[in-house]
């Protein structure tokens, strides 16, 4: 008897709890008003900043190319984008949509000349990255976090976390953008030592990245690379960057006398010291490219063999071609070139010695890699490089725009005044006809 | 025992109590979950929507969805102006082909749902671009939209990218919809080359038979091929491939010509040249033709 009560008060119980009508619902209201909800309360963040917003922009999964800033002013149908990338008092409008995926997601949806400049695959947009792929920037965005004081943004594609803060600077847009830009043009170098931790580290930069190769406390050789983006007083870096046990998030520009410098603006014993290698130095250890124009009388006649004699007669056009390290490692004359839309690339290695500080000595190697052996001796590109070596070797003598941040090298033979090469520090896209 | 039946009965009686409490009636939430936030409809939305959503039930889709695109490509949306001409032109160059051949019902049955834009084109590994693809008849995606000149359209790239591939995508269509003989695709059996077709060169696919190198790859697109390369471009251009084709070539391509010509006449009621014709001519208007605006 004992028994069946228990287990009809048990069975009470269990029914009693199952069985409960009013069932707390965790949130108040159904899925798709919430979800409405958070676009309308997203939307209205977005219109919010009456100056728009700050963009820290970073394009490409490995952040190739350091950030960029995009200032953005949201209204109701429309975006109106301007940027550093741009003429400082250019503005372009386009639109954009908020639409519920894995949460909110932020599309700019139709072309804005200036925004979908990082998402273009046609490179010769941007003049970065190779045909098809661009600089493989987003322009659909996860809304990770959306408040009056910072929206944060992660990449579709990329997954790179961007961050928009209320535009707040007392100028207008255009003023900004040019103070940027002056910015990163006083502030930009191809050199660092990056003093930290009692050691001096070699630092490189490629576009806006610093990258640095030193030993760790394990005594192993490692490569680290962190991005930046250009701000009014130095560099702000993608992530935190650590080494040696010394943390940095942003670097602030300081110059004394001839030095320039960077220090970290968390307090930490770090600075970034600009230094400028010889000439000689730069052109071997950068990609520079060719250009038609850049030619002297010597070389454009064997340019111009070449072009009649070797590309004309299969049907192709000289993409780019440039001195500098090959992807098989070595030092080489490079290039692309393009039948139709399709691309053919290879090298002709070159062997080079520096003498003092601004000349150079080229001996053609004998070897190639890619197509490069292909084109030698089929399209007659042994023309296109007999001005680096003239059968055997060839010393040149080196002169610059500017020794700091170079936009171009000369080239000077010192046995022929008329052989003159003059190659430039942005990409060439069809240099016969540049 | 009588104790035994007294706990029987409040077990029953308890049971049925609380099981219908359980069965108590929830209200349902009168909102639909699929409820859409009406985006604002800007003036080319309204000229969309009475040009192609209305009279065919077609959506043109110029702003970039990520769900209608391929993700293993660099893609990037379509500018606003350029899509706008591009609506105008698929108007006048292809809906109103077929609404003068043979009238509105035809499109707003056959013609694909969906056309959707993209911007820039899509770039494969090997370095071939796509101009267009479609999926089982439902959507049409024209690639490259932002090369279009709206000041100074150039027709014969607007054929290129458009309006070859539209016609192409469309022969699919009704192909798929109507079965052409199956005498066409012995005519060059032997000779098809799949994927390898991008190593045949324009010269070499007109003497195999084939009016373009992609017509090789297979029998369905050598079909569609035909149909396109046939209504897209003049009779002294038919006549100039024919020729490059030499005595070989020309009679494999036009025993395959009035296969197309045959399938278009019985199926659909169309005749081939009268086709070609309207094509052509609405083709001339496009130098006149205001892409500025959407009137």
């Amino acid at each position: 008897m004992k028994k069946i009560r228990n287990i009809t008060f048990l069975l009470g119980i269990i029914l009693f709890f199952s069985c409960n009508p009013v069932e707390e619902n965790l949130f108040e209201d159904s899925s798709s008003i919430r979800i409405e909800r958070a676009l309308q309360d997203t939307h209205d963040v977005l219109t919010s900043a009456e100056n728009g917003w700050l963009m820290e922009y970073f394009p490409s999964s490995q952040q190739t190319y350091g950030g960029f800033n995009v200032l953005a002013r949201f209204s109701d149908a429309e975006v109106t984008i301007a940027s550093e990338i741009a003429d400082f008092d250019t503005t372009e409008k386009s639109s954009f949509s908020l639409k519920q995926s894995a949460g909110p997601v932020l599309t700019f949806d139709t072309y804005n000349e200036i925004f979908h400049t990082f998402s273009d695959p046609n490179s010769s947009k941007s003049g970065l990255g190779s045909n098809g792929k661009g600089m493989e920037g987003d322009f659909e965005f996860l809304i990770m976090k959306a408040t009056q004081d910072s929206v944060i943004l992660k990449g579709k594609k990329t997954g790179n976390r961007i961050v928009m803060t209320p535009f707040q600077s007392g100028t207008g847009w255009g003023d900004y953008v040019e103070q940027l830009q002056e910015a990163s043009d006083m502030m930009t170098f191809k050199n660092f030592e990056y003093h930290v931790a009692g050691q001096v580290i070699p630092v490189q930069v490629s576009y806006r990245s610093l990258i640095m190769t030193y030993t760790n406390e394990e005594g192993n050789e490692v490569t680290v690379t962190a991005p930046y983006i250009q701000t009014l007083t130095g560099y702000k870096l993608y992530q935190p960057l650590t080494i040696l046990g010394v943390t940095v998030n942003e670097f602030q520009y300081g110059k004394e006398g001839d030095n320039e410098y960077f220090t970290s603006v968390d307090g930490t014993d770090a600075r970034l010291v600009a230094v400028f290698p010889p000439l000689n130095q730069t052109l071997v250890s950068g990609d520079w490219f060719f250009a038609f124009s850049g030619l002297g009388s010597y070389g454009k006649t064997y340019w111009n063999h070449t072009r009649v004699n070797g590309l004309d007669a299969i049907g192709e056009v000289l993409y780019y071609a440039y001195l500098g390290t090959y992807s098989d490692g070595k030092y080489a004359f490079s290039f692309a070139s393009a039948f139709g839309s399709s691309l053919y690339g290879g090298a002709l290695h070159f062997n080079y010695v520096l003498i003092d500080e601004n000349k150079v000595n080229f001996t053609f190697a004998s070897s190639g890699a890619g197509d490069g052996v292909w084109y030698y001796s089929n399209a007659l590109f042994n023309y296109l490089i007999y001005p680096l070596h003239g059968g055997s070797n060839k010393t040149f003598s080196l002169t610059t725009d500017n020794e700091k941040d170079p936009s171009w090298i000369l080239l000077t033979d010192d046995s022929n005044p008329d052989n003159t090469i003059r190659l430039y520090a942005n990409q060439v896209i069809w240099p016969f006809s540049n | 025992m009588i104790c035994m039946k007294n706990i029987k009965f409040l077990l029953l009686i308890v049971t049925a109590t609380l099981l219908f409490w359980s069965c108590g009636e929830e209200t349902l939430d009168s909102k639909s979950i699929f409820e859409d936030k009406e985006q604002a409809m800007t003036d080319f939305d309204k000229w969309l929507y009475d040009n192609y959503t209305v009279p065919y039930n077609i959506e043109f889709k110029y702003r970039f969805d990520e769900k209608e695109s391929n993700t293993t490509y660099n893609l990037a949306p379509a500018r606003l102006d350029k899509s706008q001409a591009l609506a105008k032109l698929v108007k006048h160059l292809w809906i109103g082909v077929y609404d003068e051949l043979l009238g509105k019902e035809f499109l707003a049955q056959y013609s694909p749902r969906i056309f959707n834009l993209i911007g820039s084109p899509a770039y494969n590994t090997q370095g071939s671009i796509i101009l267009g693809t479609a999926e089982g008849g439902l959507k049409v995606t024209l690639y490259n939209v932002n090369m279009i000149d709206v000041e100074n359209p150039d027709i014969d790239q607007l054929n290129f990218w458009f309006f070859k591939t539209m016609h192409h995508e469309f022969a699919h269509i009704l192909h798929q919809t109507k079965s052409y003989t199956t005498d066409f695709n012995l005519i060059s059996a032997t000779n098809y080359q799949s994927g390898s077709w991008v190593n045949i060169g324009d010269e070499e696919a007109l003497q195999m038979g084939f009016v373009t190198p992609y017509g090789s790859s297979e029998s369905q697109e050598d079909f569609v091929e035909l149909l396109s390369v046939y209504i897209t471009n003049t009779e002294d251009y038919w006549q100039s491939i024919l020729e490059i084709a030499g005595d070989d070539g020309s009679a494999i391509i036009m025993q395959k010509f009035h296969i197309v010509e045959d399938y278009l006449k019985s199926s659909w009621n169309i005749d081939i040249t009268e086709l070609r014709e309207i094509v052509l001519r609405r083709s001339a208007d496009v130098e006149t033709m205001d892409l500025t605006t959407l009137d």
